[in-house]
C-alpha cells in the first residue's frame, strides 16, 4: 500500500469574491521509502498540495489518502491528531519555538505525544546527530544560522519516527550552499534510515542526486522524471 | 508545557512582571483591606453590644405600649449561667426644670457599670457617684442654662413614684446626635426608681463576658434556656434589639466580596491585555504548534497554563506579604485617617485603635478570585490562539 495516493484532487480557493484554482485534477503516488521533489514556478500549487497531504486543508474534490487514511473523512482535530503521530512536518521559515534548546525543539514532537522526558532526548539528539547538530543541541535557535535551524526542524520530524516527512521549501531562506547541503542530509537519511521525504523547491541546481521529480505547473502535473 | 508557559513568560519579562507585579498588589491589598474593614466592622459592633448587652429583657410588645407602668417590671430571678452580669435599667419621660426654663427630656436610671460606660461620651466632670448625682446632655444643660454643681429639678407626674426629684449635675455628656444630646438625662438607677416607679425596671441588659463577638449560636442557646422563666416579657439578643444592624451582618461577606472583586476586575482586565498581546506576538508560533499536530485543546491549555503560572506566583508573592502585614495590624492599628474624622469617630464612642482580622474565609475569597481571574482572561486569547488556522496563521505577520 502506498504512503501517499492523491486521486483526482481539485483545490479552489475562494475569497474576496475572487475564485482561484489552485489544484485541477492532481494525481499522485508516493511509496514508502521514496525520496520525491516536487518542483515548479511560484504559483504552481506545491504548497496547497504539501498542506492537503498534511491535513492542514482538505480538497475541494477528490480524495488524499496518507497512511491509509481518507484525510477528508476525519475531523479538524483527528487531522492534527494523524500529523501528530504519523506526519513529520518541515516548514520554510519559523519552524523552531525561539524558547526552547534545539534539543528542546527537536523534542518537541514526543513531548507532544507524552513520550518521557529521558527516552525524547535520546531520540532528539541521536536525529541531531544524524544532522550534525550534536554539538549545538544546548543553542536556541537565535543561536544558530538558517540553515542549522532548517536542520532542527529536520531532526525534529526524524526523531517522531514519522510514515514519511514533508517538507514545504525547506531550503528557501538558505543559500544554494547550504541549502545543497540540507538536501544532502534529508538523502543520506532517506538511505541510511529508509526516511520516506516528499519536499517542494523551485531551484533546480537542488535536484542532482534526487530520484524521483514531480513536476507542476499551474495546478497539474506535468511530468515525473527517475534517476 | 509546562516549561513552555514559564519560558514563555520569562521571554517578555518586563510585561510579566508588571502584569504579575499588578496581581501580587491587587492581593495583597485585598487582604489588608479585608483585614482593615473586618477589624473596623467589628470594632463597631463590638460596641453596639457594649452598648446593648448581649441579651435585653423588656415587657411584651413594648413597641405597643406607651404608659410606664406596662413598660416596666419588677425584675424576676433568672437561670443564668456563671458569671453573667444583669444590670437594670429605668427610662421614662420628664420634665427638667430650672428657674423659669423648662426642657422635657429622658430619664435613664442605670445601675453604676451602666454609668461607667458612658466614660467616653464624658466631655466635662465626672459620673455620678451618690444619689441625687445626675448627668446631662450637654445640649440640654446649655437650653437649661446650668453648668456643673448647678441644681434641676425633674418632674415625672406620669409614673408612680414620688414624681419630683431634685439632682446635682457632676458631668456633661456629648452625643454625635444633638436631639438626644437636647434630651439627655442620666440618674443612679435607684434614684429614677423612686422618681418614676419603685422597684421597677424598663429592661434588663444580660452580658455574658467570655462569649465571642459572633458567638450567635451558643447566645441562642442561653436565650432559650431564659424563655420558660419569663412571665409577659420578652428576650431578645442584642441583634434582635438592633434590627437595622442585623439585617447589615449577613451582608457583610457579599459587600466585601464585591469591593475586593472590583480591585481583581482591574487585576483581570490588565492580565488580559498582557496575554492577548502575547497571543498577538506569537501568531505564527501558535500555527506552528497546531501545524505540528497539537490540537487546540492543547493549545488552550497552553494558554491557561501561562496564564495560571503568572497569576499562581504573583497571588504567592501578594499573599505573602498582605498575611505579614496582617499579622503587624492584628496587634491593633490607628485608622489613618485626618484629625476631625477621627473626632467624630471618638463621638461615636468608636475605639481609635483597632485589630485587624482575617480569616480563612478572607484567604480563601482572595485566591478564589485570582484563580476566577486567571481563568477569564485567559478564556478569550486562550480560544482565539486554539482556533488559529495553521497555515494563515504560519503566515501571519505581526
Ligand atoms: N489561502 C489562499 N487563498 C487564496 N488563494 C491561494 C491561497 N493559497 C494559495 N493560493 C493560490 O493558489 C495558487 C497556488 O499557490 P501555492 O502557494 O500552492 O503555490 P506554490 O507553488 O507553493 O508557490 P511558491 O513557490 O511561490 O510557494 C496560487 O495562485 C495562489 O495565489
Ligand atoms: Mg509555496
Amino acid at each position: 500500500m502506498p504512503i501517499i495516493e492523491v486521486n483526482r484532487v481539485r483545490k479552489v480557493y475562494r475569497g474576496d469574491g475572487v475564485e482561484t484554482v489552485a489544484l485541477r485534477g492532481v494525481d499522485l503516488t508516493v511509496e514508502a521509502g521514496e525520496f520525491t521533489a516536487l518542483v515548479g514556478p511560484s504559483g504552481s500549487g506545491k504548497s496547497t498540495l504539501l498542506h492537503l497531504l498534511a491535513g492542514l486543508d482538505l480538497p475541494t474534490e477528490g480524495e488524499v489518502w496518507v497512511g491509509g487514511v481518507w484525510l477528508s473523512r476525519l475531523s479538524r482535530s483527528e487531522r492534527a491528531r494523524v500529523r501528530l503521530e504519523r506526519i513529520g512536518l518541515v516548514f520554510q521559515a519559523y519552524n523552531l519555538l525561539p524558547v526552547l534548546t534545539a534539543l528542546e525543539n527537536a523534542a518537541l514532537i514526543l513531548e507532544f505525544r507524552g513520550v518521557p522526558k529521558a527516552e525524547r532526548e535520546r531520540r532528539a539528539l541521536a536525529a541531531l546527530e544524524a544532522l550534525g547538530l550534536k554539538e549545538k543541541a544546548g543553542r536556541f535557535p537565535r543561536q544558530l544560522s538558517g540553515g542549522e535551524q532548517q536542520r532542527v526542524a529536520v531532526a525534529r520530524a526524524l526523531a517522531a519516527e514519522p510514515l514519511l516527512i514533508l517538507a514545504d521549501e525547506p531550503t528557501a531562506n538558505l543559500d544554494s550552499k547550504n541549502g545543497l547541503a540540507l538536501i544532502e542530509r534529508m538523502k543520506a537519511l532517506n538511505r541510511e534510515q529508509g526516511v520516506t521525504f516528499l519536499f517542494s523547491t523551485h531551484d533546480p541546481r537542488l535536484l542532482e542526486h534526487v530520484k524521483r521529480i514531480v513536476r507542476l505547473e499551474d495546478g497539474a502535473i506535468v511530468g515525473e522524471e527517475w534517476r | 508545557m509546562l516549561r513552555l508557559a514559564w519560558r514563555n513568560l520569562l521571554r517578555t519579562p518586563g510585561r510579566s512582571l508588571v502584569t504579575g507585579g499588578v496581581v501580587a498588589l491587587v492581593v495583597f491589598l485585598s487582604l489588608l483591606f479585608l483585614s482593615v474593614y473586618a477589624g473596623a466592622f467589628d470594632a463597631f459592633y463590638r460596641l453596639l453590644l457594649e452598648r446593648t448587652g448581649h441579651l435585653l429583657v423588656r415587657v411584651e410588645d413594648y413597641e405597643d405600649k406607651t404608659d410606664l407602668e406596662s413598660l416596666t417590671f419588677l425584675p424576676p430571678s433568672l437561670p443564668l449561667p456563671p458569671g453573667a452580669e444583669v444590670e437594670g435599667v429605668l427610662e421614662g419621660g420628664g420634665l427638667a426644670i430650672v428657674g423659669g426654663r423648662n426642657r422635657t427630656v429622658v430619664i435613664t436610671g442605670m445601675e453604676p457599670r451602666g454609668l461607667a460606660r458612658q466614660q467616653g461620651l464624658l466631655k466635662e466632670g465626672g459620673l455620678p457617684r451618690a444619689s441625687g448625682e445626675a448627668l446631662l446632655g450637654e445640649a440640654l444643660a446649655q437650653a437649661l442654662q446650668v453648668g456643673l454643681g448647678d441644681e434641676v429639678v425633674v418632674y415625672a407626674p406620669g409614673g408612680f413614684g414620688l414624681g419630683v426629684y431634685a439632682f446635682r449635675v457632676v458631668g456633661l455628656l456629648d452625643f454625635p446626635e444633638t436631639h438626644l444630646e437636647a434630651q439627655t438625662l442620666m440618674v443612679p438607677l435607684e434614684d429614677a426608681q423612686a422618681l418614676l416607679a419603685p422597684g421597677r425596671v424598663s429592661r434588663l441588659e444580660i452580658r455574658l463576658p467570655g462569649l465571642g463577638l459572633y458567638d450567635l449560636k451558643a447566645l441562642e442557646e442561653v436565650k432559650t434556656a431564659l424563655a420558660p422563666h419569663l412571665q409577659g416579657l420578652k428576650v431578645e439578643t442584642w441583634l434582635e434589639a438592633n434590627p437595622v444592624y442585623a439585617a447589615l451582618l449577613p451582608l457583610y461577606d457579599t459587600i466585601m466580596a464585591i469591593y475586593v472583586g472590583i480591585f481583581f476586575v482591574l487585576a483581570g482586565l490588565i492580565l488580559f491585555n498582557a496575554l492577548y498581546l502575547s497571543l498577538v506576538e506569537r501568531v505564527r508560533e501558535f500555527g506552528l504548534l497546531a501545524g505540528l499536530g497539537l490540537s487546540g485543546r492543547r493549545i488552550l491549555g497552553l494558554v491557561f497554563w501561562e496564564s495560571f503560572l503568572l497569576v499562581g506566583v504573583a497571588a504567592l508573592l501578594g499573599m505573602g506579604a498582605g498575611l505579614l502585614v496582617h499579622l503587624e495590624l492584628a496587634d491593633g492599628f490607628r485608622l489613618p485617617l485626618p484629625q476631625w474624622m477621627l473626632e467624630q469617630y471618638r463621638e461615636f464612642g468608636l475605639p481609635e485603635v483597632l485589630y485587624g482580622r482575617l480569616g480563612v474565609k478572607e484567604v480563601l475569597l482572595t485566591l478564589g478570585y485570582a484563580v476566577g481571574v486567571a481563568l477569564l482572561a485567559a478564556l478569550w486569547p486562550g480560544y482565539v490562539a486554539s482556533r488559529l488556522e495553521p497555515v494563515e496563521a504560519m503566515r501571519y505577520v505581526p
